[in-house]
């Protein structure tokens, strides 16, 4: 894990996963680079076992989940 | 063992990041498996996972039993539950199999709540520190 000034740096997926927002993705196990990605889980379904699956959050919301 | 902190770029002008506690898991059900990125959410009750893994592990998720969940903004959207079989690579020694609702959402891919993966580890949160601790239930 990379530390600045003592404090652990986050994992920076900002590049890695720009332009690809509220889509399904497939990425690479270094997590340096897309393998794949598609509107739906289906269409990725030759690459699934190739790297990490990821659905990219369009993050102009937050989610809480409840149960009722 | 220690896991870093994800940054995610986001559209708000005021806060153009998000840094979120996010773990590759594996999802298996029988013989099908996929990696994915799950987001570690204390709020959530249960663990969900986006209907779209459905066919891919091989399952009509419909065929579970539904439940209901109501976020936020106070709407309820139904889910279907399924047990699912649940490692975290180069952490877990066994497979943990543990309640799932599957959701039809665009917005949700897989996250781990409180009843099913906070029942099975222990998860310290060091945010200040870019970081997280998962352990496995002794």
């Amino acid at each position: 894990m990379n530390t600045k000034n003592g404090i652990s740096e986050p994992v920076d997926l900002t590049k890695v996963l720009e332009g690809y927002e509220g889509k399904w993705v497939v990425i690479s196990e270094d997590e340096k680079s897309v393998i794949k990605s598609a509107d739906n889980l289906e269409e990725l379904a030759e690459y699934t076992d190739k790297g990490i699956i990821m659905l990219v959050p369009e993050t102009d919301y937050l989610f809480i989940g409840k149960l009722l | 063992m220690i896991f870093p902190y994800s940054k995610i770029k986001t559209k708000d002008k005021n806060y153009p990041y998000s840094i979120l506690p996010l773990i590759n898991v594996k999802v298996s059900l029988q013989s099908k498996s996929a990696i994915t990125r799950a987001l570690i959410d204390s709020g959530a009750d249960i663990n969900l996972i986006n209907a779209q893994f459905g066919k891919l592990l091989g399952i009509d998720y419909k065929t579970g039993p539904k439940t209901s969940l109501k976020g936020i903004v106070n709407q309820s959207i139904d889910v279907y539950m399924h047990n699912i079989d649940l490692e975290i690579p180069r952490l877990t020694t066994y497979k943990t199999t543990m309640p799932f609702g599957f959701i039809d959402s665009s917005t949700v891919g897989i996250l781990l709540g409180q009843q099913g993966f906070f029942d099975h580890f222990k998860i310290t949160f060091e945010k200040f520190n870019n970081s997280f601790y998962i352990e496995e239930k002794e």
